[in-house]
């Protein structure tokens, strides 16, 4: 193989005449089974809801029930009206009606307050907040975790929920870690986010060599859950490894499902 | 069965030789490649509301790569050529796998992006503009990164003819990156 053509037909299977040359070892012959794929897909629809360009939900904000943005662990001001958000439940993801019937979804109601991050997407910011979950396949799943955006109107769009699917969801350790993304239309590049169930005071992990650290904030609804997010994976789009959580006095805290999981 | 699900069955059974022969191509082995061609079909199925309407092939083909090379980014995979089917017959057949056991090891000389460069720009013929957008480089990278790995292959650019022969002699490499 030593021409450009002759290169391009090795890749693509072809013979020297470009038809498709019988290669009866090779995984391409045959179709995947499209029943298989589909019943995981509904699986990861339901465990993520990947919103492009849909509609709003339009939750009031308001401004007492903000968490600002965040450079280190924080705790909402006690007198902070804690109540959910009776108003929360998300639209329909319009799309998602031309598909199957899923088995039934989580309803988006917010739990606790909205996390801002100072992020900014345009005109909106980049928040989370968690959401209420309730499938009788993951009884001990009670609440996920949101990435949104929130216009200066205060109107909240969701954008990328996240939940553990295995075991309980407040073990100690680290769950529904989603890897970073872009979605919606324009794109909006959300960062690798999570909740850990423990006294995390801290949460480190390596990307490029080097360590980073995620920004906190612990659940109004929950303290002993605290959502975390690592801004420095908007950059490169590609998530880290090595996460560790370490309590207020540096131990080392347990691990959980460090493994992100992708959009 | 929903007419959603019809056209994504449909979508499945166009698109799953290319995916599969791309993700080959990509890890090395048959197994990844089919565990990786249908990881981008389940996320294209997760998200087929709105990309049925767009161009689900690119977005399939752009969730493979990612996750492919997602994975080498976190060291959780190498390039594998260990498995390479080994099948006993005829001269055509050991010709084809001698030629694929050559672009295998080729390919596995390569670095991770090189790799994701070369099977965007020769194996689904993406103009450079898509693939830096797809790989979310810039196109003097792609232009760059496409030379170089032409050159570590000793592929020619040139018309037929005008290219020098020879083949990788060590071809499995080490930076995965």
């Amino acid at each position: 193989v030593t021409d450009l053509d002759t290169f391009r037909r090795a890749l693509k299977g072809q013979d020297a005449a470009g038809h498709p040359s019988p290669e009866r070892d090779a995984p391409a012959a045959r179709a995947l089974d499209a029943g298989q794929i589909m019943a995981r897909g509904r699986r990861l629809r339901w465990r993520r809801r990947l919103v492009a360009g849909a509609g709003s939900l339009c939750l009031a904000a308001a401004a007492a029930g903000v968490v600002t943005g965040l450079s280190h662990l924080t705790r909402p001001p006690a007198d902070l009206d804690l109540h959910p958000a009776t108003s929360g439940r998300s639209t329909p993801v319009p799309g998602d009606t031309g598909g199957p019937a899923p088995s039934p979804e989580p309803t988006s109601v917010r739990e606790g307050q909205v996390i801002a991050t100072g992020i900014q997407a345009g005109d909106e910011e980049l928040v989370f907040y968690a959401v209420r979950i309730h499938n009788s396949q993951l009884p001990r799943i009670r609440f996920g975790i949101m990435a949104g955006l929130r216009s200066r109107a205060g109107t909240l769009t969701p954008a990328v929920e996240t939940n553990e699917t295995t075991g309980a969801g407040t073990a100690p350790g680290f769950h529904a870690i989603e890897a970073p993304m872009n979605v919606g239309s324009p794109e909006v590049a959300v960062p690798e986010f999570g909740y850990y169930a423990g006294p995390a005071a801290a949460i480190t992990a390596q990307q490029g060599g080097r360590t980073v650290a995620a920004q906190l904030a612990r659940w109004s609804a929950d303290s002993s859950i605290v959502i975390f997010w690592f801004p420095a994976t908007i950059q490169t789009g590609a998530p880290v490894a090595s996460l560790a959580a370490y309590s207020s006095s540096g131990h080392l805290l347990p691990a959980g499902h460090t493994a992100p999981g992708h959009g | 069965m929903a007419r959603g699900d019809e056209d994504f069955a449909e979508f499945v059974r166009g698109s799953s030789a290319g995916l599969l022969r791309a993700a080959y191509l990509l890890t090395g082995d048959r197994h990844q490649a089919e565990d990786a061609a249908q990881t981008a079909l389940v996320r294209t199925y997760a998200a087929w509301s709105r990309v049925r309407r767009e161009d689900a092939f690119a977005y399939a083909r752009r969730v493979l790569v990612n996750h492919v090379t997602d994975r080498w980014r976190r060291r959780l995979q190498e390039y594998a050529t260990s498995a390479l089917p080994d099948r006993p017959g005829d001269a055509d057949v050991a010709e084809e796998v001698a030629q694929r056991q050559w672009l295998i090891g080729a390919l596995g000389s390569l670095t991770g992006r090189e790799r994701a460069v070369i099977i965007m720009r020769y194996f689904f013929d993406l103009p450079e503009a898509n693939v830096a957008d797809e790989l979310r480089i810039s196109v003097g990278t792609v232009k760059s990164t496409s030379s170089r790995a032409l050159a570590k292959l000793r592929i020619s650019a040139d018309p037929p003819g005008g290219a020098p022969a020879g083949l990788p002699a060590s071809p499995m490499g080490s930076d995965q990156r």
